[in-house]
């Protein structure tokens, strides 16, 4: 039997779960403030260095990797307190501008930090692939699987079923509505913004020892992250998950079966075609992005 | 002093303000990281057009290094001109480079050391010629030197010379079904074109021929794609750490062919990215600082920076004492014109490392072409096919 296409399938489910946990961490802070990040990706970039910073000064890796994400989560809620939210008031356009800025400067601060010369973090776990039922995974694609499922679906239970996940939809569908609650917005956007910084540290941590630590590493995993987040429906981190998986599996599949050409082709064909049949994502809420608009 | 003092109440528009500070602060920060004032008139300014930002930053630090170690040897005033280092950053992006060399030709230098990145000198090199500042490139695409450019010098052999003489060595090995995969970038491409028609002069038809997008993370479709081609050897041609990044991917769904790439694969990113992955590769190399040739140069290097010098590193030397050279030749004032005919005229050794000297196109005459493989972690040179200057 012809596993080409099975293996490509199962390939692009394990590189499109890490897509999708850069996606949430663009769909949590959307879905709270309705404001996109573009500087997730360098988000990303900063967690794995910051996970080399704290093998470097001793931490075994699964603590650096927690600091690491813990720190990054905190430096973008601060962030988002002194450079964003003074200018919510102003429309979000000028907030997400303000993000381009902040992917600038996060790529300058780590090449000024740590030096333009790649570095290594090493793999939680062993990297080495082997062959089950004719198909090659490596524990290591099987961990971020799973980590990424599990963060995910933790965030969906926050989101969900928590008052502070209630909390944060209420705000992002009426702010005064919500301060009329008893809510207050400002807590809940440094939260979302503090989320996804830590969602972002993580999925650094995981793809790092695949990639590779370069300051301008996280720019391809912000634009993967963010169609996934879009095809998914911004928003939502379940269509985020789901959008990278489908982002991954289409451009393994297009290699496969078109030419390697039209892989970047595809990935902006298939956000195109999202945004043109179903705007607010697979599983994104009808008039969501309308809301914010 | 300021032309106008304005009479009117201050208003605090701090934010605003602030906004417009920090914008204005990044935009300077993305353009020029020098200025072209000249305060004594003995000033020669060599333009530093290389890449100090983006996926290959590391170059733009190899060449601040490499001048800086060249300035140790010959001194920072040559034949009565006091040397200045301008930088600008291409990016290694062609529209960036064009910016800078613009801003660099504006600031009266008399030479341009790089661009580097293949794309960006094809896309500048026209600006040099018509301001007739010879532009210095460490760039690889045979088209650079083939546009019938005046001021155009390369320091490394084209990679149609170097994937020819890889060609030659894999089949020469018993490679017949080799796949090929380059990046989408101009040198990529490059790559890509000249490892083919390298292949195609030996006869061999690559098995597949793929292209893929710098900085990608995920190379399993193109991997599998190889799997199904059934190569014995895959050529990854592109800027590291992807090359061995794609490597490991291979050897993650179990292709175990030969790898062969350029140099880039044997560099300290790619060893440390995927140490497994690239073991036994084999690649053409314009320097290697395993070869015993280049010894006192890597010492040299070692012992100011405390790392292993790479191919660009060598490259940004060779590009300063060009410039260095060709200035101890000329008489008064200097003039890109001047400078660019004497760099014509060299046939100088370098310190026993190789000899500068230029054909009628701009290529090296005396280029140093090795093949290499990596064992046990480290880069070492299995045949010198350099020709005998």
């Amino acid at each position: 039997m012809d596993l080409l296409a099975p293996q490509a399938v199962l390939s692009g489910i394990a590189a499109g779960s890490v897509y999708g946990l850069v996606g949430v961490g663009f769909s949590v802070s959307f879905r709270t403030t309705g404001v996109i990040n573009i500087a997730t990706g360098d988000l990303v970039a900063m967690g794995a260095y910051l996970t080399f910073w704290g093998l470097s000064v001793g931490l075994p890796l699964p603590v650096a990797i927690v600091v690491a994400a813990l720190i990054v989560g905190l430096g973008m809620g601060i962030v988002e307190r002194l450079a964003l939210r003074p200018l919510y008031r102003f429309g979000t356009v000028y907030a997400i501008m303000s993000t381009i800025g902040l992917s600038v400067a996060l790529q300058s601060l780590i090449q000024l930090v740590w030096g333009p010369v790649a570095l290594v973090i090493p793999r939680l776990v062993p990297g080495e692939a082997f062959t089950i039922l004719g198909f090659r995974l490596s524990l290591a694609q099987i961990f971020n699987l799973v980590l990424a499922l599990v963060l995910i679906l933790g965030m969906v239970l926050l989101l969900e079923r928590t008052k502070i996940g209630r909390g944060m939809q209420t705000v992002a569908r009426d702010r005064e509505l919500a301060s009329l609650l008893g809510i207050r917005p400002s807590q809940l956007f440094f939260l979302a913004f503090a989320l996804a910084g830590v969602l972002a540290a993580v999925a650094g941590a995981l793809i790092g020892p695949d990639q590779g630590l370069t300051p301008t590493m996280g720019l391809p995993l912000g634009i993967a992250g963010f169609t996934a987040a879009v095809i998914g429906g911004l928003g939502s981190p379940l269509g985020a998950l789901a959008g990278g998986m489908v982002l991954a599996v289409a451009q393994n599949l297009a290699v496969l079966y078109l030419t390697p050409d039209y892989k970047a082709a595809l990935a902006y064909g298939l956000l195109v075609l999202v945004l043109l049949v179903r705007p607010q994502g697979l599983f994104g809420e009808a008039g969501a992005l309308a809301r914010r608009v | 002093m300021r032309s106008s003092v304005s009479t009117r109440p201050a208003r605090r528009r701090p934010r605003r303000v602030g906004v417009f500070v920090v914008a204005a602060l990044m935009a300077a920060g993305c353009g020029s990281s020098g200025t072209g004032a000249s305060t004594e008139s003995t000033e020669v300014k060599i333009g530093f057009v290389v890449p100090y930002s983006g996926v290959v930053a590391k170059y733009g630090q190899d060449a601040n290094h490499a001048w800086q170690l060249a300035l140790e040897k010959y001194g920072n005033t040559v034949n009565g001109y006091k040397l200045e280092q301008v930088k600008f950053d291409e990016k290694c992006q062609p529209a960036a480079a064009v910016r800078a060399v613009r801003q660099a030709l504006g600031a009266d230098v008399v030479a341009l050391l790089g661009p580097t990145c293949s794309g960006d000198v094809l896309a500048t090199l026209q600006a040099a010629a018509q301001a007739k500042v010879p532009l210095i490139t460490q760039a690889y695409a045979p088209d650079i030197t083939a546009r019938n450019s005046e001021y155009i010098w390369r320091m490394p052999a084209s990679d149609e010379v170097l994937n020819a003489n890889l060609a030659k060595f894999l089949k020469a090995e018993g490679f017949t079904k080799i796949g090929v995969a380059h990046d989408t970038t101009g040198f990529g491409q490059a790559e890509g074109q000249t490892i083919v028609a390298g292949l195609k002069a030996v006869g061999i038809t690559p098995v597949a021929n793929l292209s893929y997008t710098v900085g990608a993370t995920d190379f399993s479709g193109e991997a599998q794609k190889m799997k199904s081609a059934g190569a014995d050897a895959v050529c990854l041609m592109g800027y590291d750490p992807d090359t061995a990044r794609f490597a490991f991917q291979l050897r993650q769904l179990g292709v175990q062919a030969q790898i062969c790439s350029n140099q880039a694969i044997s560099y300290a990113t790619s060893l440390k990215t995927a140490p497994d992955a690239v073991e036994g590769a084999y690649f053409y190399a314009p320097f290697l600082a395993d070869d015993d040739r280049f010894k006192p140069f890597v010492d040299a290097w070692r012992a100011k920076y405390n790392e292993t010098v790479d191919t660009e590193g060598y490259m940004y030397y060779l590009s300063a004492v060009t410039i260095i050279e060709a200035l101890k030749t000329i008489d008064g004032e200097v003039t890109g014109e001047k400078l660019n005919e004497a760099i014509g005229k060299l046939s100088v050794d370098v310190q026993g490392l190789t000899r500068l000297a230029f054909s009628d196109t701009g290529d090296p005459k005396c280029p140093t072409v090795l093949v290499g493989t990596v064992s046990k972690g480290k880069p070492k040179v299995v045949q010198d096919d350099s020709p005998s200057c």
